[in-house]
């Protein structure tokens, strides 16, 4: 591939010229109910070329198969001179670098048989049928993927990465009466079959408390006390300081330039906010991103106050700032653009049972089912809840949603536990029609001095 | 390679089929100061079924190499289900026109030119402005080992534009879209426009909104709220799993009688159009409601053989993953009401356009609680400015058992044909 991708970089007539290459080896198992849905598999080969040239925009050209290389890089710069702008692109400034990342496959799933992939998923899945008779129905997916990815520039980079990711999920449904619970749990790991580890307990965990649901009572509505464990506050902090620090937001939202001035106070002194595409193991992780910057741990927010942005080189070149190594595509179909790679909260200090003892009441809410931002609001469900009463954990109560204006809300956080945690799910990022891409979140559990709750699930 | 492909699975397995897929498309984007982006795509995939030993297994590539398909289908059908299914043979495909020479021919001088002209109009007023310009030129071929061998060639045309003005102290997009087979002609650009230049007018008076419940007109996209529940609840497998709300309810009246939904593979031009299905079924009108009355849910080969009924004709495949059950076009049938007499018939209430999220979260029972985008206040049967910010709730299945009317003009979104749809009863609430 390395003499394609040259060859093809010194016919290319274009001021500046990129180019990816991926191949990709898939299979996928899924169980509904005790029958086998499904089992396939797929391979994807493709490429994407970027050409610009001074004084235009870009041109840009995405093929499946390589064989098209040469005939899409003349397209791309043909594209590219059809494109007169006022105001001319800038990329900023990165390191040029050869090198090849090759992850241990840890038992390459290339080389494992379906079936083998079939009989993990129908024992985990009989965890969740087994786990209780008011389970009535369960969906449950196995993925694999090995990918290997190219990256070549007329700049003089040329990277190589292989990759294997291994997703779990999880959905069990529980039914008395005429109550219907669900409950989801799911789980990924960088690396091969041996990498997968001992998942039966997540899905017996996702049956138990579809069952336990059922006769879990709704909170009521109001504004309250909340304790976020550490899967929600990271999803939070994902939807909203997250979404809102990819530097094209304001391109897109200028009505946000305000609330995402540098130097705001987006938060409470005690939150310490980042993204690190930089961090080793994770769905997020990346040696380069797809331009070819390497990754960074980037402080987006510190003791509550707004210290950084995440970019692309086009968005870093505009703003005069840094790469930060955040452009990401989903696959050799799209373009980059500036995306979340793992998003954390720093760690504090205590247990969650430091931050529930202080409360004569309010509500512990756990896992993320969904949620929206608009307009500087958010909406976000929790997968379930606990009562906090008198300092202590209470009974179980439904999916909670939590809504408010993102900065209020993220000025009331008034203790940070020393509990963090990194959460790898199964679902990604979406973004701009591309989704879902492999993230990771992380963050302790937070306490936030009141919140509104109750109300319609999203 | 397709024959190749073909003649190999004759040989290992009982029965074999396949749908090969090939795109071209050209975007360009506009913002206010001019053309702002070019992308092309082209990109082909094939997607292998196998039966062997009475069960099925599917694989999908987008490389060149037919033996690694080929056994990578046939392990996948060692694990499948028993495949109660039989292929279809050469059949008489529906007649429509699913492509246009002028569309595949024209130049990208030729469609910058279609951008620039809506550009140019709409950048007069002052606004934020964004048009993207999207040609494709594509074919489908689905062959099997059976004797099929069928295929069409598509083109579409889409042109999407949006506007961005302050209004009531935030940031209000208003946009619209053409979409067809054909390069669209001057008319009905003009009238696109048009409609954007009155709704900028209409953004420049806020108002004040109902609270509690109020009658609301569903237009356009907005009718994605309404909309999305039917269409799960159509598709057969979700009955199969006792997931739909109207599988149960065949021949039953579930939805107000003014209601009529069915599926339209024989519109010409139109983005969901097509002789066949990706599995080689003729294709043909389907009616799925009449008069708020459940007659037909929508099944691909294998979950038609599930239920034990006949094939739709509703297969579509995509590269990787097995063949499903999903819409061509989706059509609600037009009402009486003429665009004066849906204002008239919300009397005092609202008129939706968009709803921010349509489709996150669990539709299936219908419920919804949605911030609008775009909602425009009605009095006394006149729209009198853009409404503030607000969210409606309501549940699609009463919500369409509530009917005040439906206006006469479909209003294209995508490959989804809606009227306006007005309804009485919608809670309406503050912002989020």
């Amino acid at each position: 591939m390395h003499n394609l991708l040259d060859d093809a970089l010194r016919a290319s007539r274009a001021d500046y010229t990129d180019i990816r290459l991926e191949r990709c080896w898939t299979a996928a198992v899924a169980y509904r109910g005790s029958r086998l849905e499904g089992a396939t598999s797929g391979f994807d080969l493709g490429g994407f070329v970027r050409c610009l040239n001074r004084g235009r925009g870009w041109g840009i050209a995405s093929f499946s198969g390589v064989e098209q290389l040469p005939a899409m890089v003349a397209r791309a710069h043909e594209l590219s001179l059809a494109l007169p702008v006022e105001r001319p692109i800038r990329l900023a400034e990165i390191h040029h670098r050869i090198q090849d990342t090759l992850a241990d496959l840890d038992g390459d799933v290339r080389g494992v048989p379906l079936d083998e992939k079939r009989r993990l998923l129908e024992q985990l899945n009989q965890e969740m049928l087994a786990a209780d008779r008011r389970i009535v129905d369960t969906q449950a997916a196995y993925r694999d993927e090995v990918t290997e990815r190219w990256f070549a520039s007329s700049e003089g980079s040329r990277l190589y990465e292989l990759r294997s990711e291994i997703t779990l999920s999880a959905v069990a449904v529980a039914r008395e009466d005429s109550v219907v619970e669900r409950a989801l749990e799911s789980y990924a790991v960088r690396g091969g079959w041996r990498s997968v580890g001992e998942a039966a307990p997540l899905f017996r965990a996702a049956a138990r408390r579809a069952v336990s649901l059922l006769a879990a009572p709704r909170v009521r509505p109001g504004t309250v006390p909340v304790v976020l464990d550490p899967r929600l506050a990271a999803a939070l902090i994902h939807e909203t300081i997250g979404h809102l620090s990819e530097a094209d937001t304001l391109d897109t939202q200028p009505e946000l330039a305000g609330l995402m001035r540098p130097g705001a106070q987006v938060a409470a002194p005690l939150l310490t906010i980042g993204d690190d595409g930089s961090a080793l193991g994770l769905r997020g992780s990346l040696p380069f991103d797809d331009e070819g910057t390497p990754t960074q741990n980037t402080l987006l927010v510190q003791n509550g106050v707004l210290v950084g942005r995440l970019h692309t080189r086009e968005t870093a070149g505009r703003a005069g700032e840094r790469a930060t190594g955040n452009a990401r595509a989903l696959s050799y179909r799209h373009p980059p653009t500036v995306r979340l790679t793992n998003i954390y909260i720093a760690n504090g200090q205590g247990s969650v049972e430091d931050l529930v003892r202080e409360l004569p009441f309010g509500v512990y809410c756990c896992d993320a089912l969904g949620g929206r931002v608009h307009r500087g609001r958010f909406v976000i469900t929790s997968a379930y809840g606990q009562m906090i009463r008198d300092g202590r954990l209470g009974e179980l109560v439904k999916p909670v949603v939590l809504q408010g204006d993102i900065v209020e809300t993220l000025n009331a956080v008034d203790a940070v536990a020393g509990d963090f945690r990194w959460t790898q799910l199964a679902s990604g990022c979406g973004k701009l029609g591309q989704a879902p891409l492999p993230v990771a979140e992380g963050a302790p559990h937070l306490r936030l001095r009141a919140v509104r709750v109750g109300g319609e699930t999203v | 390679m397709i024959s190749r492909l073909l003649e190999r699975a004759r040989r290992r397995a009982e029965t074999g089929d396949l749908a090969l897929k090939t795109d071209e498309t050209l975007t360009l984007s506009f913002d206010t100061a001019g053309l702002a982006s070019a992308e092309v795509s082209a990109t082909q995939g094939v997607n292998l079924r196998v039966v062997v030993a009475g069960r099925a297994g599917c694989a999908g590539s987008t490389g060149d190499d037919p033996e690694a398909l080929l056994e990578a289908a046939m392990a996948s059908a060692r694990l499948g289900e028993p495949a109660g299914f039989v292929l279809p043979r050469v059949a008489e495909p529906g007649r429509v026109v699913t492509h246009y020479p002028r569309a595949a021919a024209a130049s990208l001088n030729d469609l910058a030119l279609l951008g620039h002209l809506v550009r140019d109009r709409l950048a007069g007023e002052g606004a934020q402005v964004r048009v993207v310009v999207e040609r494709s030129v594509g074919s489908v071929r689905v062959a099997n080992t059976r004797g099929l061998d069928a295929g069409y060639d598509v083109s579409r045309v889409t042109i999407a534009a949006q506007v961005a003005v302050q209004a009531g102290g935030r940031l209000l997009r208003l946009s619209d879209q053409l979409s067809s087979g054909d390069v669209p002609d001057l008319p009905s650009l003009e009238r696109m426009v048009d409609g954007l230049l009155r709704r900028l007018r209409w953004a420049a008076r806020p108002q004040e909104s109902p609270r509690g419940h109020a009658p609301v007109c569903f237009a356009g996209d907005a009718a994605l709220a309404l909309l999305l529940p039917l269409q799960q609840a159509l598709v057969g497998k979700a009955a199969l799993y006792g997931l739909s709300p109207l599988g149960g309810r065949r021949g039953h009246r579930a939805l107000g009688e003014q209601f009529t939904l069915s599926d339209e593979p024989l519109l010409d031009g139109r983005p969901g159009s097509r002789p066949i299905d990706d599995e080689g079924t003729p294709s043909r009108s389907t009616m799925l409601i009449r008069h708020g009355t459940v007659e037909t849910l929508v099944y691909d080969l294998e979950t038609a053989a599930r239920a034990g009924v006949a094939p739709t004709g509703h297969g579509r495949r995509t590269v990787f993953g097995k063949p499903h059950a999903a819409f061509s076009n989706l059509v609600v049938a037009p009402g009486a009401l003429s665009p004066q007499g849906v204002l008239e018939a919300v009397g005092d209430g609202l008129l939706v356009e968009s709803f921010v999220g349509p489709g996150q979260g669990s539709v299936a029972g219908g419920t919804f609680s949605l911030p609008c985008a775009v909602a425009w206040r009605v009095r006394g049967g006149e729209v009198t400015g853009v409404a503030e910010e607000l969210t409606l709730a309501g549940n699609a299945y009463e919500l369409l058992n509530r009917l005040r009317g439906l206006g006469t003009e479909h209003r294209w979104v995508g490959s989804l044909g809606v009227p306006p749809i007005v309804v009485e009863g919608v809670s309406v609430l503050g912002p989020s």
